[in-house]
């Protein structure tokens, strides 16, 4: 027995010292808030907090639809991609009483958006949440509290699925970067993405229609099949109604609002689908009647030119949107 | 929705933090004990266990151990025949009928319903309003088994109750096997179990094994698996013949993973569970998968139903007749669904064609060549029956036989869209799965040829010490920690 208890911990103090290993990666690499999307958005907003009078809310279609550059007043897109209804409640509790002179609230609307819950389809970004903005999901028994506590605590255990994935990445990003010779320090969300100080995702690029095409389907699919499923909608309705109750509450006005989408992508989505989401809608605008709601997901002043790919906007289509609401909610 | 019971959450899974806790806590304890009392440990450990999910239904446990119990008793007290046959079959319909209200009432009272309901008649009786007993399937065969071995007069009847009832709720192979034979492990419980280091160790390396199977490989795949198979109309081609692949190879790791976690965690504490699966995937025909896949249930099935209906050494119809029986009802053991009754009925049609067309596929085999080249042949044959396999695994995994052609129509659609495989669950998810089924598929050949286990005991301790230390990094790095409930769960 004592030959096996001292083999056991001698593998368990290994095992040990590889995580720790492991944690210091992984704590270097997400956690810090100078770096990966989420850290970066919080730092920016917590900087501006004291200014900003109009909050974005949604997912990446929202986060590349408004650009806060073009609003009358100070403005922060905190939309992220992958985002659910309930990951949305959760931040404006989480940021409300820390933004003084909130005014304004958009919440974008996506066909999928009643029946997605991040936790379900990517518990990678529900761990990104927990990291960044410390939510601790309550234990499940009290004697699983001590490895509660630990993953909760620990950079590894929140992301080990995704942390292998973005070492691999980052080494390949570091080694592209000396190849070039450029020295800047790799961060593994940074090449995808280019933020503004606003929060805005910003993106020149534009998608040949073939490209368009070529991708649309795909695309529509994948957020099909949060539709079909139709498990969440209960759920995310009561997270809306709650998200409008909150912002009333504080005197802040919320608008809602769908962003435009390809034609390619249009006509792979299926039409009872959409259908479901309009109806879905239209019962919550009868129940607040004072919350208004605009469909720009056929906006006519929005070109093929304006998208970077099938479901998401370019620059000159964020600023178009932009403007359009400024438009009719502002002047 | 068939594929998510809702109850995962809230049961020690192998999978699951409250395992970490508990399996740790009852080996501590249980090695604590005098050896002669250890097994007093086991079964308030297993009711726990079993409580942790619905403290309620181990009334139902308790319910059934207790006619075999008293059923077992009474037929040691007698030398009638008559009598024994009558216990036996009051036996049979007291957990039969466990089973089937609780499992199969609502499938039968539907398509009752459904049928008179076509006929013009009323129909108008409600379902019962009840969650389906995990691994009543599995503990109800288990105790089935000894009444029916009592009965033969192949064991005696256990005196004590408390041991009985441990062979019956038996926490590592409570809720999903492997299915134990009396003679194999009641008796187990009768030795004297004392520490012994190599058993423990070999124990713990099963677990980890196991749990690499689960979390690494099978809750991966379950990723692509569930999202396609969600909807099968909205896929295309070729995202559909991979989702029909992955699917085996899940459901393989998922239930295999299980029953290496269930002996490994059987071994730690002293005792030998039977194997299940001796990689069924090289099976190069029907027959011979059923040797290799859920042996326990193949063998259960073969001994108190195919052999006492005549088994092989029958005429040809009757043969034919016994393999429809023992595979319509193996596939109902699954789920009370149309869809495990087609797979079964799949695979005892594929069992009776093999045997009707014996003969000149001999003859085709000799035609073409392949009788001279027995490697190639043996190849050809386990890529056919592993497609077979594959095809039935479909109808076995989809929502609805209409789902299940919906799949294959899809698949024979030959409609390819690009990126669509990235699309499910994104390429990093979709490559890893990949690559964790062919690292499988390798470890598991080597393993079979080599002992691995064995070729690694033999290298000096710091090489040991690596392979195991890599594997369990393996399972934290890329491992899906989200606590997915094994499929034969269900059953």
């Amino acid at each position: 027995m004592k030959r096996f208890v001292v083999k056991f911990s001698a593998f368990l103090l290994l095992l040990a010292a590889a995580l720790a290993l492991l944690e210091i990666n992984a704590r270097v690499m997400y956690p810090d808030p100078e770096r990966g999307v989420l850290g970066q958005k919080k730092r920016y907003l917590r900087e501006q907090r004291e200014r900003v009078e109009i909050l974005v809310l949604g997912n990446s279609h929202s986060e590349c639809s408004i650009d806060p550059a073009f609003l009358p007043r100070t403005g922060f897109n905190l939309s992220m991609p992958g985002i659910d209804l309930r990951t949305n409640h959760y931040l404006l509790n989480y940021w409300i009483d820390d933004l003084p002179r909130l005014d304004t609230l958009l919440i974008e609307l996506s066909f999928f958006t009643f029946s997605f819950d991040v936790a379900e389809m990517r518990p990678y970004f529900t761990k990104d949440f927990l990291l960044q903005f410390g939510v601790r999901p309550p234990a499940n028994k009290w004697f699983t509290l001590p490895v509660d506590l630990l993953s909760y605590s620990s950079a590894f255990w929140l992301k080990h699925d995704q942390f292998v994935h973005d070492l691999v990445r980052r080494q390949r990003i570091t080694l592209f970067h000396r190849l070039i010779g450029n020295r800047a320090p790799a961060d593994p969300d940074m090449p995808r993405f280019v933020f503004q100080e606003n929060g805005y995702r910003w993106s020149a690029r534009i998608r040949s229609a073939r490209e368009r095409r070529k991708w649309a389907r795909p695309k529509a699919e994948e957020t099909m099949r949060y539709q079909r499923e139709k498990k969440f909608i209960a759920a995310n309705m009561a997270h809306l109604t709650a998200i409008v109750e909150t912002a009333r509450a504080r005197n802040v006005t919320p608008v809602l609002f769908s962003s435009p989408l390809t034609e390619e992508y249009l006509e792979f989505y299926d039409d009872m689908l959409k259908r479901e989401f309009y109806d879905l809608l239209y019962e919550f605008l009868t129940k607040n009647p004072d919350v208004r709601y605009f469909d720009l997901i056929r906006a006519a002043f929005i070109t093929p030119a304006n998208f970077r790919d099938a479901d998401h906007l370019n620059a000159s289509g964020g600023q178009a949107v932009t403007q359009y609401l400024v438009e009719q909610l502002w002047r | 929705m068939r594929w998510r019971s809702g109850w995962s959450n809230d049961s020690v899974l192998f999978n699951s933090k409250e395992f970490l806790i508990f399996f740790p806590l009852v080996v501590l304890l249980y090695y604590a004990l005098p050896p002669r009392r250890r097994w007093w440990l086991l079964l308030p450990a297993s009711y726990a266990f079993y409580m942790s999910w619905r403290p309620t239904y181990l009334a139902l446990i308790l319910l059934s151990t207790t006619i075999v119990y008293f059923v077992g008793r009474a037929m040691a007290a007698t030398d009638s025949q008559t009598r024994r046959k009558t216990l036996l079959i009051l036996s049979l319909v007291g957990n039969l009928g466990l089973l089937f209200a609780f499992k199969y009432f609502n499938f039968f009272n539907d398509n009752l319903g459904a049928l008179l309901d076509g006929l013009g008649l009323g129909y108008a009786y409600a379902g019962l309003s009840v969650a389906l007993p995990v691994g009543i399937s599995f503990y109800t065969f288990q105790a089935l088994g000894y009444n029916i071995d009592v009965y033969r007069g192949e064991v005696q009847a256990e005196k004590r109750f408390g041991k009985l009832a441990l062979f019956v709720a038996f926490f590592p192979q409570l809720v999903a096997g492997p299915i134990e034979r009396t003679k194999r492990l009641l008796p187990q419980f009768d030795r004297i179990v004392r520490f012994d280091q190599a058993q423990v160790l070999d124990g713990l390396k099963l677990m980890t094994w196991g749990l690499f199977k689960k979390v690494v490989v099978a809750d991966r795949l379950a990723m692509f698996v569930n999202a396609v198979f969600a909807d099968p109309a909205a896929g295309d081609s070729l995202q559909l013949l991979a989702a029909a692949y992955f699917f085996s190879f899940q459901i393989y790791c998922d239930f295999s993973g299980y029953t290496d976690i269930a002996r490994g965690a059987a071994r730690v504490l002293g005792f030998e569970l039977t194997l299940n699966f001796r990689r069924p995937f090289h099976a190069d025909s029907i027959r011979d998968f059923w040797r290799r896949w859920h042996i326990t249930l193949s063998t259960w099935f073969r001994d108190y139903l195919y052999i006492p209906l005549g088994g092989g050494r029958v005429r040809a119809r009757r043969l034919y007749f016994n393999l429809a029986v023992v595979f319509l009802l193996s596939g109902l053991w699954h789920g009370a669904a149309w869809t495990f009754v087609v797979w079964g009925a799949l695979h005892g049609t594929l069992l009776i064609v093999s045997h009707l067309s014996s003969g000149w596929r001999q003859r085709l085999v000799e035609k073409v060549g392949l009788m001279r080249r027995p490697l190639l042949h043996r190849w050809w044959r386990i890529f056919v029956t592993f497609h077979l396999v594959v095809g039935a695994f479909v109808v076995f995994r989809a929502a609805s036989l209409a789902d299940a052609w919906r799949v294959f129509a899809g698949i024979g659609r030959l409609q390819l869209s690009p990126g669509s495989l990235n699309a499910v669950v994104g390429s990093w998810n979709f490559l890893l799965a990949i690559f964790w089924v062919i690292a499988l598929e390798i470890v598991e050949t080597l393993h079979d040829r080599f002992d691995l286990r064995r070729v690694l005991a033999r290298r000096g301790v710091v090489v040991r010490y690596l392979a195991y230390l890599a594997l369990v990094l393996v399972i934290l790095l890329f491992g899906v920690f989200e606590e997915v409930e094994f499929i034969y769960f269900q059953f």
